[in-house]
């Protein structure tokens, strides 16, 4: 027992002479650092430019593989350490888009037929962006691309080969809707030769970037290719089917449609004329693929083929699918930015393009009566009436009327709202990309503060909103750390990575590799900021869960030790639980801003024993092991209860010194009447005993 | 305290004038008579206690002062009071009157009492203030120390 407390104490008797100064543990830190990059480095070159996924993986970036690069990734040499025969290839992908790792998974587990095989995944270093990637492998297609250039090797495709394909590219879109999943990327540079026979064609990747993104204008619905690329979301497997089409009259025609024409310009012809005539325009196309082709190509979802209507149409049956009757146009039209329109979409499309007139048009009722009059419907006669009596007693907000209103009519629109135009699903990726770029997000949170996401959700008949959308307006609207709009992003859609520029080029899909990420960025941080921002917060909330809510409040404390040690005990969970084990950089990122921790204590020999004691911690790269020296209870209780005494000491002298600094203005005064009475004492007795003596004497004579 | 004594004074000299002629009279013979007895005494007490009649004529208020040069003085003057009384003449009474050393004995014991009066209360004033900012210096030290190991906020905390 004594033993322990001469345990407890000596820290303390042997902190006395410890004298470290800042700077002194600043210049460790640093060169500690140097060597521990140096190190990382030196391992990297004695890779010989090999970099292993899985442990098993070897991916060659001396090789790359340019045919093959596909969706903003860049595919390199892969060889499988088990079985060598395997040619395979890594789309090691971009960084500024991120792959769709809610889907990665499945492809993986699954062998589809008339898709790439995703072989394996995973996060690798990347020494031609310095980074680290996700890197996807896939089997390499043994005979080639489909179409170079823009222009099909097959020249002229036969009957039964176009039937094989696309009904296999119909057959796989089904089966991905099946499992919730789109494949989104089906466009003529991603079509290959699975064997070197080139008798079967597959799909590629699409899994590399965002759903879409890469998407050429002409393979794209009108709804999604008014979206930007970047937020035109998964979509649904109607999207994929009209891919298909345009990839059928790729494939018949031997080129690719429309390479030169801007998105704009699709977009104009394929309003203005539909997909199918815009698309077709000056071809000759077989008699036998027009029903297919006008299936797969009908601008309305709802009348769009799918495999059964293909699969007959390819057979020779009839086929009594309502898309080869001409869609009906209302005759009368509406005059919106000096142009005529009639169908709703066509509506939509030109009140979005005039904001001005079209709040004009809206707060005049004409949209009304153009609703009850041409389109003769009541039901979304009232929903425009209501739009119009919420919006009259507020400030106008023309684009947020004109949204609303768009979305009402035309549900299968996208939403525009100042200048950005997009599908609430496809709106986290939007915002992500915009951080990455790290533009003004403000927009994004206005968005996200009106409820034109839950009004577009409310219109669409087999879509359901995100089960908290309801949180998405408090989350933006609360300012704390842990919240706003890079928590809502995180929360709404699972693909994304964490976004923070603290983690550098580096790619984050969990908290683990969220930890490596900063370590490895720590070199390029700012070392007098915390190792955390808003982003990483709401990621990990997002990842985490409420477990962390806690740690959460205690980072939004005003106290610097207090989110000094929240942060730390989130980082140490964190790396108990998921790794890595040591993070040399973290905790001295972390030790150097728990400072404010070490002045919990009040003794100074103390603080300098812990400061002392942090930098030989750090280096074991644990960050467990920090918060044990830093929030020890016994040392904690014995610092508070000496200080206690210290504090009563130091009351009690004080007291004292004010006592005598009072006294001393009187003290001539009141030692001079002390002397006199002590000399008129003296003095009497100096006489009684010269008295008694001389008495004494007298008598004795 | 004076007016005191004032008072007292006062009603003594009223009290001496209420007195008869004769009752007067038979007093002041009393006190000749007295004098003219103790004479050898008298002359020894009033050469030996000059200083302190001074002092009472020059400093009549000052009643420390008083007392104190006049309790050292008087013990100076027994040593000849008592001396006389083993040979009691006028003679004697004034060969110790007239002997300087004797009367450097009794001024001196009377000087005693003044320097001591005068110096006393001066140097006790120092020596206490003295203690007093060795004090303050122990509890400055005190505190600089508890400030060292606990931070210059602890005496603030008190302060404020």
């Amino acid at each position: 027992m004594a033993a322990a407390e001469e345990e407890k104490n000596e820290p303390i008797e042997n902190a006395e002479n410890v004298q470290v100064s800042e700077n002194e543990i600043s210049e460790e830190v640093r060169d500690y650092a140097e060597n521990e990059q140096e190190q990382v480095q030196e391992a990297e070159r004695d890779f010989d430019e090999k970099f292993l996924l899985k442990e098993r993986y070897e991916i060659d970036f001396s090789n790359p593989m340019p045919w093959l690069d596909n969706n903003s990734g860049k595919a390199y040499a892969a060889v499988d350490r088990i079985d060598a025969t395997k040619k395979l290839f890594a789309l090691v992908c971009s960084n500024l888009t991120s792959p769709r790792l809610s889907i990665l998974s499945f492809l993986k587990s699954t062998s589809i037929p008339h898709l790439m095989k995703l072989v394996e995944y995973g996060v690798v270093d990347n020494p031609v962006e310095k980074s680290q990637c996700m890197a996807l492998i896939y089997t390499v297609p043994l005979g080639g691309k489909v179409f170079v250039n823009g222009v099909s090797i097959l020249g002229e495709i036969s009957f039964e080969t176009f039937k094989t394909t696309i009904l296999g590219f119909l057959s796989l879109a089904d089966t991905l809707k099946g499992h919730g999943i789109t494949h989104r990327a089906i466009r003529c540079d991603n079509l290959y030769f699975k064997d070197s026979e080139r008798t079967e064609i597959v799909l590629g990747d699409c899994a590399a970037s965002f759903p879409a993104y890469h998407q050429p204008p002409a393979f794209e619905t009108i709804e999604n290719l008014y979206a930007a690329p970047e937020a035109r979301g998964n979509g649904s497997e109607k999207d994929d089917f009209y891919a298909i089409g345009v990839t059928a009259l790729s494939l018949i025609s031997g080129k690719e449609p429309v390479t030169a024409a801007s998105a704009a310009e699709v977009l104009y012809k394929k309003m203005k004329k539909s997909s199918f005539l815009a698309l077709t325009e000056k071809q000759k196309i077989s008699p036998a693929y027009v029903a297919v082709l006008k299936g797969l190509l009908s601008d309305s979802s709802d009348n769009r083929w799918g495999y059964s209507q293909v699969y007959n149409a390819l057979e020779g049956k009839a086929s009594s699918h309502p898309s080869l009757a001409a869609e009906e146009k209302p005759k009368r039209s509406l005059l919106i930015g000096g142009e005529k329109v009639y169908s709703p979409a066509e509506v939509v499309y030109a009140l979005y393009s005039n904001i001005e007139e079209a709040y004009e048009i809206i707060s005049g009722g004409k949209i009304t009566e153009w609703v009850k009059n041409i389109l003769d419907n009541d039901k979304l006669k009232t929903k425009v009436e209501n739009i119009l009596g919420q919006s009259a007693g507020a400030a106008p907000n023309k684009d947020l009327l004109v949204a609303r209103t768009c979305v009402v009519i035309c549900p299968s629109f996208p939403i525009r709202y100042k200048g950005m135009t997009f599908f609430p699903n496809g709106l986290p990726k939007a915002v992500f990309m915009a951080m990455k770029e790290q533009k003004n997000l403000s927009l994004f949170a206005e968005i996200f503060n009106t409820d034109l996401i839950k009004m577009w959700y409310q219109e669409q008949s087999n879509l359901r909103s995100p089960a908290n959308a309801s949180e998405f307006r408090s989350c933006i609207n609360r300012r704390d750390i842990g919240y706003g709009l890079e928590r809502v992003i995180y929360d709404f859609d699972d693909d994304l990575p964490c976004a923070s520029p603290l983690l550098g080029k580096e790619f984050v899909d969990g908290p683990a590799p969220l930890l490596r990420a900063i370590n490895n960025n720590y070199k390029d941080s700012d070392k007098d900021t915390m190792p955390y921002d808003r982003s990483i917060i709401a990621y990990l909330r997002s990842k985490i869960g409420k477990k962390v809510e806690n740690i959460i409040s205690d980072l939004n404390s005003s106290k610097e030790e207090i989110k000094a040690s929240a942060i730390l005990h989130l980082y140490s969970n964190i790396q108990n639980k998921h790794g890595p084990a040591i993070l040399i950089n973290l905790a001295k990122w972390t030790a150097s801003i728990s400072l404010p921790i070490v002045q919990i204590y009040h003794n100074r020999r103390y603080q300098k024993y812990l400061e002392r004691e942090l930098l030989k911690v750090y280096k074991k790269g644990r960050l467990f092991d920090i918060i044990n020296l830093l929030e020890n209870e016994d040392a904690l209780y014995k610092d508070r209860t000496d200080y206690a005494a210290a504090l009563s000491e130091a009351n009690s002298l004080v007291l004292k010194k004010n006592k005598y600094l009072t006294e001393d203005e009187h003290l001539e005064l009141s030692c001079r009447e002390t002397a006199i009475k002590a000399l008129s004492f003296i003095s009497m007795f100096i006489m009684l005993a010269s008295f008694a003596y001389n008495l004494t004497m007298w008598v004795l004579q | 305290m004076i007016q005191k004594t004032n008072k007292n004074n006062t009603q003594t000299k009223k009290t001496f004038k209420r007195l008869t002629r004769f009752q007067k009279a038979l007093l002041l013979l009393a006190a000749a008579l007295l004098i003219f007895s103790s004479f050898p005494i008298v002359l020894v007490l009033f050469i030996g206690l000059l200083p302190t009649i001074t002092v009472m004529v020059t400093d009549k208020n000052n009643y420390d002062k008083q007392m104190i040069v006049g309790c050292f003085n008087i013990a100076g003057v027994f040593f000849y009071l008592f001396n006389i009384l083993n040979n009691f003449s006028v003679n004697h009474a004034v060969s110790i009157a007239s002997d300087i050393f004797n009367l450097i004995f009794m001024l001196l014991s009377a000087g005693i009492g003044l320097i001591l009066y005068n110096e006393a209360p001066f140097f006790y004033a120092s020596y206490i203030k003295n203690l007093r900012k060795r004090q303050i210096e122990r509890i400055d030290e005190r505190l600089k120390k508890l400030a060292d190991e606990w931070g210059s906020e602890l005496n603030n905390k008190h302060i404020s």
